[in-house]
């Protein structure tokens, strides 16, 4: 198998039949899909079906594939409404809507230095840590666009496709997943800085 | 442990202060799929395939025989049924299967309100995967024989209708109504009221659909259950041969409270086309009891009764469900 193969020619040698193609896509994907679902949904068995289940959607909807965007495009598309459909289906979850603000004072937050780089391997650690935590305490709709951010690597223009919103209002919520993360890290910082200070 | 591999080298419209925060959480997140749900998502992409290409080698070699049989069916059902409009009330339904274990006393059938549909309309359980998924596969060769064995039973079905919402139906014309179901039936049965499907608290299989080749099929079992939770859940749906034996078992690790009738993908089953088995549902508070559907691949499913004693004890061998986690 050519590893160097893009991901839609890999799907497309799948359409053909290709099982190995398959398996080195899956290979690709499988962590940062996985880890989408993990940080958005409890409990974990949660993650795995809503995981298995945008996999069998590929696999169910090769006949019909066709390069139109990058695969990674495709594939979050699917996860992306399988979680909107968990989330409507799920009494206890929170609605996919957000009011943003753009005149939010948190906003100019973000392009500050506030975050000092870990000293050691324990405090890096601790700061993604930390990390995690905040991720979990944003809007639904702020976290999902981080993630689809940092896991898929998708550009802002592909995450507005992916989530159905235009490209402004994908930058707006990047923008502050960004600065509520940075002030909750800043918020971890400061007191230990203190403490080195007293 | 190695750093991850960044797929996000080529984007060129990072926000300010995106950077340090990307880089402190792909330094942290790592998680991955457990090992056997890796293997379960392979196994079913390699499965998928081998289902194409021998579909497609099938085609070729009995489009033609097939066409020709299925028309000759398909006139023979009109005529049928034609005929059997004309037939008095003493009528009497076949004698179900003699393997068939101790049938309990017939469940109360649902009120069948849909006409019966046409023969030519019919579709068999294993050609309507896309029914569920809205994809556009469709079903496996092994598929053209209930297809036609469904086209010539229909000719029984409106009769039987009549006859499953009568109170005087016996156990015995029921189980051969149940033989005889379509798949069109079936979906019907999906959108009946849900007082006429939950048998008390019990989960009900609602219906079967299976794709795949002999030796390893993957089965699409819709349920019904009164989930309300982790004290009262369909914990697994499982396939058990006719001798009672566990052949496979699906397991559900949370309640499906809110997902009322739900859908899940099992496989592959390792099962020859004319294995006769049984599939059933489980529920964690009250075991099994609910609606069961019978049947092999050659021949298709249908609801078929079961006592709720049969083969009981697999409840407690593996898999077993995870501690419920909500």
């Amino acid at each position: 198998m050519d590893e160097s193969a893009s991901d839609e020619d890999l799907m497309l040698r799948y359409r053909g039949g290709d099982a190995d193609a398959f398996a080195l896509l899956y290979e690709r994907h499988k962590g940062a899909l996985y880890r989408y679902f993990v940080r958005q949904t409890r409990p974990g068995a949660v993650a795995e079906e809503l995981f298995q289940d945008v996999w069998t959607n590929v696999i169910r909807a090769r006949e019909r594939y066709e390069v139109r965007a990058r695969f990674s495009t495709w594939l979050y598309s699917l996860a992306h409404n399988r979680l909107v459909d968990h989330y409507r289906r799920n009494a206890a979850a929170v609605p996919l809507a957000q009011d943003d603000d753009p005149n939010d004072p948190i906003l100019d937050r973000l392009p500050d230095d506030d975050i000092r780089e870990p000293d050691n391997e324990l405090e890096r650690r601790r700061l993604a840590q930390r990390l995690l935590q905040a991720l979990e305490t944003l809007p639904e709709t702020q976290r999902e666009v981080f993630l689809l951010r940092e896991e898929s690597g998708l550009s802002l223009e592909e995450i507005a496709s992916v989530t159905g919103i235009n490209l402004e209002a994908a930058k707006s919520r990047l923008r502050y997943a960004l600065a509520k993360l940075r002030r909750e890290l800043a918020a971890e910082a400061e007191p230990r800085r203190a403490r080195i200070q007293d | 442990m190695a750093k991850r591999k960044s797929t996000r080298d080529t984007r060129t419209d990072l926000l300010p202060g995106e950077e340090q925060l990307a880089h402190a959480y792909r330094d942290t997140a790592r998680e991955a799929p457990p090992a056997a749900l890796d293997a379960k998502i392979l196994a079913q992409a390699k499965q998928a395939v081998a289902t194409t290409v021998s579909r497609s080698n099938f085609s070729k070699r009995w489009a033609v025989p097939v066409s020709i049989a299925a028309l000759m069916v398909l006139s023979l059902s009109v005529v049928l049924q034609v005929s059997q409009r004309e037939v008095p009330d003493t009528y009497e339904a076949a004698p179900a299967v003699a393997t068939a274990p101790t049938p309990q006393p017939a469940a109360p059938e649902p009120a069948r309100k849909e006409k019966a549909q046409p023969p030519s309309e019919t579709k068999p359980a294993l050609t309507d995967k896309a029914h569920s998924t809205g994809s556009a596969s469709r079903g496996p060769a092994v598929a053209q024989a209930p297809e036609m064995r469904a086209a010539g039973a229909a000719a029984n079905d409106e009769r039987a209708r009549e006859a499953a919402g009568a109170p005087a139906a016996t156990a015995r014309s029921k189980g051969a109504t149940d033989q005889t179901m379509t798949m069109k039936q079936l979906s019907a049965d999906v959108t009946a009221p849900e007082s006429q499907l939950l048998l008390n608290d019990k989960a009900d299989v609602i219906s079967v659909r299976v794709s795949g080749q002999p030796g390893g099929y993957e089965f699409l079992v819709g349920v019904r259950s009164p989930d309300s939770g982790c004290p009262q859940y369909a914990d697994w749906w499982e396939i058990v041969g006719i001798d009672g034996a566990l052949i496979y078992r699906n397991v559900l690790p949370h309640s499906h409270a809110d997902e009322q009738p739900f859908t899940r993908a099992g496989g592959p089953v390792a099962i020859q086309p004319d294995t006769v088995v049984w599939v059933r549902a489980h529920m964690s508070n009250s075991g099994y009891g609910g609606a069961v559907f019978r049947g092999s691949i050659e021949k298709g499913f249908s609801r078929a009764p079961l006592t709720p004693d049969f083969a009981a004890t697999l409840a407690k061998q593996p898999p077993r469900p995870p501690a419920c986690q909500h």
